[in-house]
């Protein structure tokens, strides 16, 4: 921690006192502002900016107290340190009371104010980095992040910003890849609990026979293998929110123990004979048919029905329209973001492959598609023949029904290879330049850009 | 050696040995790379005594030095053997004015007999060369610096002083060596 650069604010009558505590503070690199009274030192934060005040108690007009008090109104911001040669018990709860940050009983030791100064400039530092934290959160969680301009997925906006209001559990539903997890930390992050955990857990991913502990924690002991204790995703998320995702995963018996759990909000560690109590909101998430599962027998009919108290069921992207190339295009420009290459954009060509294409693995699949034509591009516009093979190659399947067409994908696909060198085109596809020319004009073939 | 030299005269204030005076001498010569001139002693004032302490105020010292210093140096450091403090330290082993001409230093909680241990003489004089040319610093417009191994290194126990070297690390020799083209 450096507390190098400090802004101190000295206020005491005394002006011996004043230059000799700024000159040691000067030595120590802070910046240093002097006042020989309350009233001065009011006057001087009205344009002036501090971060620490060193405050005498017993000044006359103006006492110390009263000027803290009105520090603490209309700068919060700054650390008040009271300075007295009276050490009174009295004085000095007053003046923690008012605000003050501590109090300094003077003569003090050098080593005594460096240490509070440290001390303070660390609690700032914290409180800053705190705010910033904060609004990261805020930045990297909240709908403003996911992008989505089609009708469903504007509805779908405003129903997380009217449920994270609420502490509902909350079901997503859609195809996998189409971001429930995203909609989940959206909804945590315009609720209340949102400087508390977001945890998420993937139930499908996890053996049936480490969901209990996964989900409730063990004791030391409690199995082969528990050496230490741990706590599980519900102790984990208390306060917060916990994502469950795959709930469609969870075997009869989790199914039983997750059922208790939110019908109680109480469960018992494995091995553990106490019940630990939690306040969490669930947000669970599924790709499968729920209702039919229910249907089969295969999910708990209580179970689904306390997962859906409200739901929210996310389109696939072929269903969104313009989002595919919205969603293309903010990819491109993250990935480029994060490194000196300097990619433009799509050609038109490559935006209607990716608009025409059915993405079966949704906004998953479009990104890792586009992380992959931003790894192999050498110039500065992202092509057809940039995207990933399956893209592409069903892009022509079902525009190559015809003799023409598959002659006009081929040449085009010569061209973009050869990087429209005529010649070495020609030469590639065994006949002469005035004929490919032809070609080109008859099938109406235009270079990419 | 420091390029760009630049008059330092050593002000004894009070009765201090000839012996401590050379060495400190011999120190910011060799640091600062300029002539620094003995000067003849003066008594320490007698505002400058704080009776309810037992101490001299520090910041008194240096305006008594401001009042009687002779125009010609351009920095003067005052050197007393007697224990120094401030209105609201309390002690200090040295006070300067930052980026201004005088500083002083005092040798009283630099012995080795101040904490109770056997004289060393060395040591001693060791001490008293590091506060010297860390007090000067100061008058330069140096800062403390956050290496312990730093002669600007700021420490509130002889210890700290113990540990620094005689020298400036590169950071802070660069910021002496701006300063002096200034």
């Amino acid at each position: 921690m450096d507390t190098v650069g400090t802004r101190i604010m000295i206020v005491d009558d005394e002006e011996i006192v004043r230059v000799s505590l700024g000159n040691w503070l000067k030595e120590d690199g802070h910046e240093v502002m002097l006042a020989a009274s309350g009233l001065e030192a009011l006057q001087m934060l009205e344009d002036r900016i501090c971060d620490i005040m060193l405050l005498d108690l017993k000044m006359p007009r103006m006492s110390g107290l009263e000027v803290l008090a009105k520090v603490k109104t209309s700068k919060p911001g700054i650390q008040v340190l009271m300075m007295t040669a009276y050490a009174s018990v009295e004085t000095a709860v007053d003046a923690m009371q008012k605000g003050a940050y501590d109090y300094l009983v003077k003569p003090f030791e050098p080593e005594e104010l460096k240490i509070l100064i440290k001390r303070v400039m660390e609690k700032q530092a914290l409180q800053q980095e705190n705010v910033a934290l904060k609004q990261r959160i805020e930045d990297a969680f909240g709908t403003d992040e996911i992008v989505g301009e089609c009708p469903a997925m504007k509805t779908i906006f405003q129903l997380v910003r009217d449920v994270a209001a609420s502490n509902s559990t909350v079901l997503i539903t859609g195809e996998s890849g189409t971001g429930k997890e995203l909609i989940a930390k959206a909804i945590h992050a315009n609720s209340d609990r949102k400087y508390m955990p977001f945890v998420p857990v993937s139930l499908g991913a996890l053996p049936e026979t480490l969901v209990e502990s996964e989900l409730f924690g063990h004791q030391k002991g409690a199995f082969t293998g528990a050496t230490y204790a741990r706590r599980g995703r519900f102790e984990l998320a208390d306060g917060g929110t916990l994502f469950l995702d795959e709930i469609g995963d969870l075997s009869p018996k989790a199914q039983v123990d997750l059922l208790r759990v939110l019908q109680e909000s109480k469960f018992t560690r494995i091995g553990g004979t106490r019940e630990v109590s939690v306040d969490v909101r669930i947000v669970a998430a599924t790709n499968r048919d729920l209702r039919q599962m229910v249907k089969e027998g295969q999910f708990r009919e209580d179970l689904f029905y306390r997962f859906n108290v409200v739901s929210i069921e996310l389109p696939p992207l072929r269903e969104r329209g313009d989002d595919i190339v919205l969603l293309a295009q903010r990819f491109l420009r993250e990935f480029a973001s994060k490194t000196n290459k300097p990619i433009k954009g799509f050609s038109n060509e490559a935006l209607a492959i990716i608009r025409g294409y059915d993405w079966p693995g949704n906004v998953r699949e479009l990104e890792n598609a586009v992380e992959r034509a931003f790894v192999v591009v050498k110039g500065e516009v992202i092509k057809s023949n940039h995207l990933p093979f399956n893209i592409r190659s069903r892009e022509e399947q079902a525009d190559s029904r015809s003799l023409k067409a598959v002659e006009k994908h081929h040449i085009r696909r010569v061209l973009a290879e050869t990087g429209w060198n005529i010649s070495q085109a020609a030469k590639a596809l065994e006949i002469d330049r005035v004929t490919l020319y032809n070609k080109i004009k008859k099938y109406d073939i235009q270079e990419e850009t | 050696m420091l390029a760009g030299a630049n008059d330092i005269a050593i002000q004894p204030l009070g009765a201090i040995r000839p012996e401590l005076l050379a060495r400190i001498q011999a120190s910011l010569q060799n640091i600062y790379g300029s002539t620094a001139a003995i000067l003849p002693p003066l008594k320490i004032p007698r505002e400058a005594w704080i009776a309810a302490r037992q101490q001299y105020d520090s910041t008194k010292i240096i305006r008594f030095m401001t009042r009687s210093a002779p125009a010609a140096p351009e920095r003067i450091l005052g050197v007393c053997d007697v224990d120094l403090c401030t209105p609201i330290l309390t002690f200090v082993f040295g006070a300067a004015e930052v980026g201004g001409r005088f500083a002083v230093i005092s040798l009283q909680r630099l012995r080795p007999e101040a904490y109770g241990l056997p004289a060393d003489r060395l040591l001693f004089m060791q001490r008293c060369a590091k506060a010297a040319v860390h007090e000067l610093g100061h008058t330069f417009g140096l800062r403390h610096c956050y290496r312990y191994d730093c002669i600007m290194f700021s420490c509130c126990s002889v210890e700290g002083t113990d540990l620094k070297q005689e020298r400036f690390c590169p950071r802070c020799a660069e910021k002496l060596r701006d300063a002096r083209k200034c």
